[in-house]
């Protein structure tokens, strides 16, 4: 099986700060991989390395045979890579609805405004948002901006969508029901990353699992292994209380 | 626009075009003054309204555009050619200007178009063999009457206005504008769900830029004379804003009745207090700002007698 997506050897530095160091993965058609690390990890960083926010100082990125590193986000989204910010990032004044054409009707290239509208109000339903279609971004809750934030994204007519921890700021029955809706987004066949510092999400969640700490991969594996992993837990609660665990496990 | 919407504009659109029947020229001269303005205003609201750039460099195109038919004119080429050559050459510097300066953001853009338009006429003014310098540019005279002339300018800024409304009704109607719209709520957004940001800002410039300098070339042949601080004037970048944050920024018919209020404004105050003509107009456009912030247009008389009922 040919990879949807692979790093090689990808850096990029702000000034004097190495934000990712060299890191190498591939992502294949159909996974849901999880990208955890302890916070200033990284993981914001390589997804903006991925989107081309922040291009790579360094290191190739590979998609579908096409190299993307140098392009810009407005291309590489048009290539079917999509993402959530962390931050949400939606268009205030504009109605729900609008936001979500927006994705449709450039991304995924869709030149008809009565199409576009549509297939927006398509994914509105998705994410049970139809409701609210016409009202302005701005006067949604945030766990409703989250929705609409993965609403635009799949608009957009993705095979990879990144997910920046869409899960910050959501109370646990909000947790539960994002989680229902990356889990009926991957049953469409779509790729997808979810970026967490919370394990417990990913490991429900993911097959797979990748670590990033201070800029460098320290683990990329299966879910379950992961969370045994010494130099996982070191990252997460430090060095003492690795050692205890590895003492108690033998 | 709805069919009220369109049935009024049209109404408008042929009594203005009915005015030279008045046989006034004092009227015909400030309708004139008006259509110029409101297409100014238009031409600003492609990259100021809809893409929320603030550019502070339409004089620039004004005063490009102007020097451009004039320069040509005064060589013996024909009116049309003139102001088409003028509409080109706007459009290739915003091209031009648009690729370097639409890098920035924010304040940086707005200082760095306001520079232009000095530069400019530095330019302009060093250019003694082609541009007259500071001594100016003569235009051909006509050898018209003076209603003939008046008429024959009003039809032609006519036209244009309603050439430059054309053009932001399609622009507002279509994927470009959506795409404008998206830049000006969020630019980083903007560029993740697919959009070219920096095209799109450029071809918004250019619209800009064209229109600009067909109204700068028109008015040249119409005063019949030009000189760089005239056209260069600051005031041309400076009020189209006004006229448009008075109207209705992003909006269809914002820039045209923000142009209308702002001159007749202009026009009450002046005749009636001489001396504060200017503190006293920028009083009362503070105040209609403050109290309408999203522009004239905005006003909805049934909305305002709901809050003042349930005041």
């Amino acid at each position: 099986m040919s990879a949807l997506l692979e790093l090689k050897n990808v850096s990029r530095s702000f000034g004097g700060v190495h934000a990712i160091r060299n890191v190498s993965l591939t992502l294949q058609p159909g996974q849901i991989v999880g990208l955890i690390g302890p916070n200033g990890a990284g993981k914001s960083t390589l997804v903006n390395i991925i989107t081309g926010v922040h291009p790579a100082t360094s290191g190739m990125v590979v998609h579908k045979d096409e190299r993307i590193e140098r392009l810009k986000p407005f291309q590489i989204s048009a290539r079917g890579i999509a993402r959530t910010f962390q931050v949400v990032q939606p268009f205030p004044s504009m109605t729900v609805i609008e936001n979500v054409m927006a994705g449709a009707m450039f991304a995924a290239n869709i030149r008809s405004m009565d199409e576009a509208r549509s297939v927006a109000m398509e994914h509105l339903t998705f994410t049970g948002l139809a409701a609210m279609a016409d009202r302005p971004a701005e006067q949604l809750t945030l766990a409703n901006r989250k929705r609409l934030e993965l609403a635009k994204s799949l608009a957009m007519n993705p095979h990879i969508l990144m997910l920046d921890e869409v899960n910050a700021g959501l109370n646990a029955s909000e947790v539960e029901q994002a989680l229902d809706l990356i889990r009926a987004i991957a049953a469409r066949g779509i790729s997808i990353v979810i970026i967490e510092h919370l394990l417990k999400v990913v490991t429900g969640l993911c097959s797979r699992i990748i670590v990033l700490h201070h800029g460098e991969l320290i683990a990329d594996d299966p879910a379950a292994d992961v969370i045994k992993d010494p130099r996982v837990i070191e990252a997460y609660l430090g060095s003492k209380f690795a050692q205890r665990q590895m003492v108690r496990h033998g | 626009m709805s069919r009220l919407q369109l049935a009024i504009a049209i109404v408008i659109a042929l009594a203005v075009l009915a005015m030279p029947l008045l046989g006034n020229n004092y009227i015909l001269r400030l309708a004139t003054i008006m259509l110029m303005y409101a297409t100014l205003a238009m031409a600003w609201n492609f990259i100021g309204g809809f893409a929320g750039y603030p550019s502070f460099g339409l004089a620039a195109f004004f005063g490009l555009g102007a020097y451009a038919g004039a320069v040509l004119q005064s060589r013996g080429l024909p009116i049309p050619l003139a102001w088409i050559f003028a509409a080109i050459v706007g459009t290739l510097f915003a091209l031009l200007l648009g690729a370097i300066l639409l890098r920035l953001r924010g304040h940086a853009f707005a200082i760095a178009t306001l520079v232009v338009t000095e530069v400019l006429r530095e330019l302009t003014n060093g250019w003694t063999s082609v541009t007259g310098g500071g001594m100016g540019l003569n235009l051909p005279f006509f050898g018209w009457s003076p209603s003939a002339l008046a008429e024959f300018f009003f039809y032609a800024m006519f036209a244009l206005a309603a050439v430059t409304f054309g053009a932001s009704y399609i622009v507002a109607h279509s994927r470009f504008g959506f795409g404008l719209t998206c830049i000006k709520q969020n630019e980083d957004a903007a560029n993740i769900v697919g959009i070219n940001t920096t095209r799109y800002k450029i071809y918004a410039f250019s619209l800009s830029g064209g229109f600009a300098a067909i109204a700068g070339a028109i008015y040249a042949s119409w005063t019949g004379y030009i000189e760089p601080t005239d056209v260069y004037d600051v005031l041309f970048s400076i009020k189209p804003i006004l006229m448009t944050l008075l109207g209705g920024m992003g909006t269809l018919f914002g820039p045209i009745i923000g142009a209308v209020a702002f001159l007749v404004l202009d026009e009450l105050v002046w005749r009636n207090l001489l001396e504060l003509h200017t503190g006293v107009l920028g009083l009362l456009i503070v105040i209609l700002i403050l109290f309408l912030p999203a522009g004239l247009s905005s006003f909805n008389l049934r909305n305002y007698w709901r809050k003042a009922a349930t005041a």
